[in-house]
């Protein structure tokens, strides 16, 4: 867990950002996009001709149909209680704790190969956030990798993504 | 008793040494998906459907549906020995199940719920072989407007059968449209909502958005909730096998309504885990034990897993005869259909039937074979939740993005993953919900050539749907479906109860 944090994780750490802040952008977002599907429908074509329906005929009804939902879901978020937490402080850091390694994990996977990553992946949160042993952490990371190394490589020749390790290794 | 003769031919299939082995194989690893928190049915066969690409399709569909039963079966395991739902149609089965491991009762309470989820399984299974053949056979005379229709009466349903927030179930129906849109449009060619974006192109792959938001959705929303496993351990010996399937036939009333309810939910689309609700409401109101529901009743535990399992299984029944999943895990397997090259819907039923019986009967073998395992392994799943979250949760991750990345072997699929996962953490907490997000995606080319092809018969007009009796009560149904929660309001007001039902309900898919 994080280190200063008064009271971790039992609900009663201050508010990160309100369920009806969320709703809103939520309901932003849907309409949003749904401008953009009506925007690029329209620009394509959305009506008809003598071959039938043009090809953004189906996703400007769907764009629409989908603002006036979020609309919707709009005016009820605006009219929603302001208390109602959607995440604490607390929460908030946990759930980063696991996103934001993954953001890393998979912007190495590109460079190191998807089993040297995902060791060290797994090893890295093991440390860290279970606070194991070096030793445990980092038989742990190899033994799932060299797992699904046999696995994908060899039984089910589906291959992953692999980097310069694997390369001199001759694979 | 054409279908008796059919079914035999199917057993043939089925109970070849390989695909017993298979069944093994898929239930066990269904049970450690079940168990496992993030990996549930539908993102676990999504995982898994790459590595099936190369088997023959009967064999890769019976360890993949067992895959499925497995996962149906896990999710009692965390339910009643932790209080923890592995699965969203586990969630009403702690209400009586964790009580009863608290009492001491853990082993009972297993057993009940795995033989409930058994019986659940086989009233479904034995539903779809007398009345599949029947549907599909029936389904043959449809042309494009009765498809479009049938596929609007699957969505209307999701909107009247999932009470609570129909305004987020339509919107999130239409992202599942519009992101099933997106790519080239396969009538004209066109390109659309690509924005010169290169990897867009090709479309989005809906395995992707399966893994992103049931996976790294669900292991976000655990992780915040700073998981600590603290639960009853499990011991299950044939004595008190014996004791609960002694008491179990006095439920039999229970059982029929839940079955019943089940199979319901599960062919029109609501799904395992209202229908494990409703299964579970049900009881409650008509037992004569119902005020001491909540407090350790084994028919509370036996009432939503029957429930749970026969809509889990029936779900199937319009996947196979319609090419319409009933739920998000039957969408996963639709999608499976089509990478061997089969098409889903009536015609399956005509021209591959070794593969239809096969899987029928593989259904019956797969839910004994998965009550047998179940009852065998207990222990040992069980220990495996008391692994620390610490190495669980990176794990799975690993395994979602090989997942993603086995699909199209492609980096872009895994960064959209974890995008996905944001989505499904946002909408798990604001109740928006995903299965309709997921079936829109998988079935969205479908409906809308359906739809486009109506309309050219028709010449643009939408009376179509209503131009014949059939289509015409098909859509009508749609739209009872459709309008359903505004009924209920209403009728509601006119009565002048208060309202009890905040808009966020705790229903989920």
């Amino acid at each position: 867990m994080t280190q200063h944090d008064p009271d971790d994780g039992h609900g009663r750490s201050p508010t990160a950002a309100t369920r009806r802040t969320l709703e809103i952008i939520t309901a932003f977002a849907f309409m949003l996009l749904g401008s953009l599907v009506m925007w690029d429908s329209h620009r394509i074509g959305a009506g008809w001709t003598e071959e039938g329906p043009q090809s953004g005929y189906f996703p400007f009804y769907i764009g629409l149909l989908m603002n006036i939902a979020s609309l919707i879901n709009l005016l009820k978020a605006l009219r929603a209680n302001r208390e109602i937490p959607f995440v604490s402080r607390a929460e908030i850091r946990l759930v980063l704790a696991i996103f934001v390694p993954s953001l890393v994990y998979v912007g190495f996977m590109q460079w190191i190969g998807l089993y040297v990553a995902s060791a060290v992946f797994i090893a890295v949160f093991m440390r860290w956030q279970g606070k194991f042993s070096v030793l445990k952490s980092g038989l742990t990371g190899v033994i799932v990798s060299v797992i699904l190394f046999g696995m994908f490589e060899i039984w089910f020749k589906v291959p992953l993504i692999k980097g310069p390790i694997e390369a001199a290794l001759g694979y | 008793m054409d279908e008796v003769q059919a079914l035999f031919q199917g057993f043939a299939v089925a109970l070849s040494p390989v695909n017993i082995g298979l069944m093994f194989v898929g239930i066990l690893l269904g049970v450690l998906i079940g168990v496992l928190p993030g990996l549930g049915g539908a993102n676990g066969v999504a995982i898994l459907l790459p590595l099936t690409f190369s088997m023959n399709p009967t064999s890769a569909i019976i360890m993949l549906s067992c895959i499925y039963w497995g996962a149906l079966f896990g999710g009692a395991i965390t339910s009643i020995l932790f209080n923890i739902p592995g699965e969203p149609w586990s969630v009403a089965t702690t209400f009586d199940g964790y009580p009863m491991a608290q009492q001491g009762q853990a082993a009972q309470a297993l057993t009940a719920a795995f033989t409930s989820s058994f019986i659940g399984a086989l009233v479904a299974v034995l539903m779809i072989t007398f009345t599949a053949p029947l549907v599909a056979k029936f389904a043959l005379k449809f042309g494009p407007p009765e498809f479009f229709a049938v596929q609007l009466l699957t969505f209307c349903s999701f909107v009247g059968m999932n009470k609570g927030a129909p305004w987020k179930t339509l919107a999130a129906m239409f992202l599942g449209f519009t992101l099933a849109a997106i790519g080239m449009d396969n009538v004209t060619g066109q390109l659309r909502l690509t924005f010169g974006f290169e990897p867009l192109m090709k479309g989005f792959d809906f395995l992707i958005a399966v893994i992103g938001l049931f996976g790294i959705g669900e292991i976000l929303v655990t992780m915040e909730e700073g998981l600590s496993f603290k639960g009853k351990s499990a011991k299950i010996d044939a004595k008190v096998v014996l004791e609960t399937w002694k008491k179990l036939p006095r439920y039999w009333a229970t059982y029929l309504r839940s079955s019943l309810v089940g199979c319901w939910m599960g062919i029109t689309p609501g799904g395992a885990t209202p229908a494990s609700f409703m299964g579970y409401g049900i009881a409650k109101r008509f037992s004569p034990n119902g005020k001491n529901f909540g407090k350790g009743e084994v028919e509370g535990v036996l009432a939503p897993e029957t429930a749970a399992h026969a809509a889990g299984t029936a779900a199937l029944l319009p996947m196979l005869t319609l090419g319409i999943p009933g739920s998000p895990t039957a969408a996963v397997l639709l999608g499976g259909l089509l990478v061997w090259g089969l098409q889903p819907g009536p015609l399956l039923f005509v021209e591959q039937k070794d593969f239809v019986w096969g899987l029928i009967a593989s259904m019956y073998l797969g839910n004994i074979a998965g009550l047998i395992v179940v009852l065998l392994t207990v222990p040992w799943f069980a220990a495996i939740l008391r692994i620390p979250f610490a190495i669980i949760a990176p794990v799975i991750l690993v395994i979602c993005a090989v997942g993603a990345y086995t699909v199209h072997s492609s980096m872009f699929d895994v960064w959209l993953m974890l995008v996905f996962g944001v989505m499904g953490y946002v909408f798990k907490k604001l109740n928006y919900p995903l299965a309709p997000l997921v079936l829109a995606l998988v079935l969205g080319d479908m409906a809308e050539n359906a739809f486009r092809q109506s309309l050219l018969g028709s010449g643009g007009s939408l009376m179509v749907f209503v131009s014949n009796p059939l289509v015409g009560s098909i859509t009508g149904l749609a739209m009872v479906m459709l309008l359903w929660p505004f009924i209920g309001q209403l009728l509601g007001k006119m009565r002048r109860r208060p309202k009890d039902i905040d808009d966020d309900d705790v229903v989920e898919v």
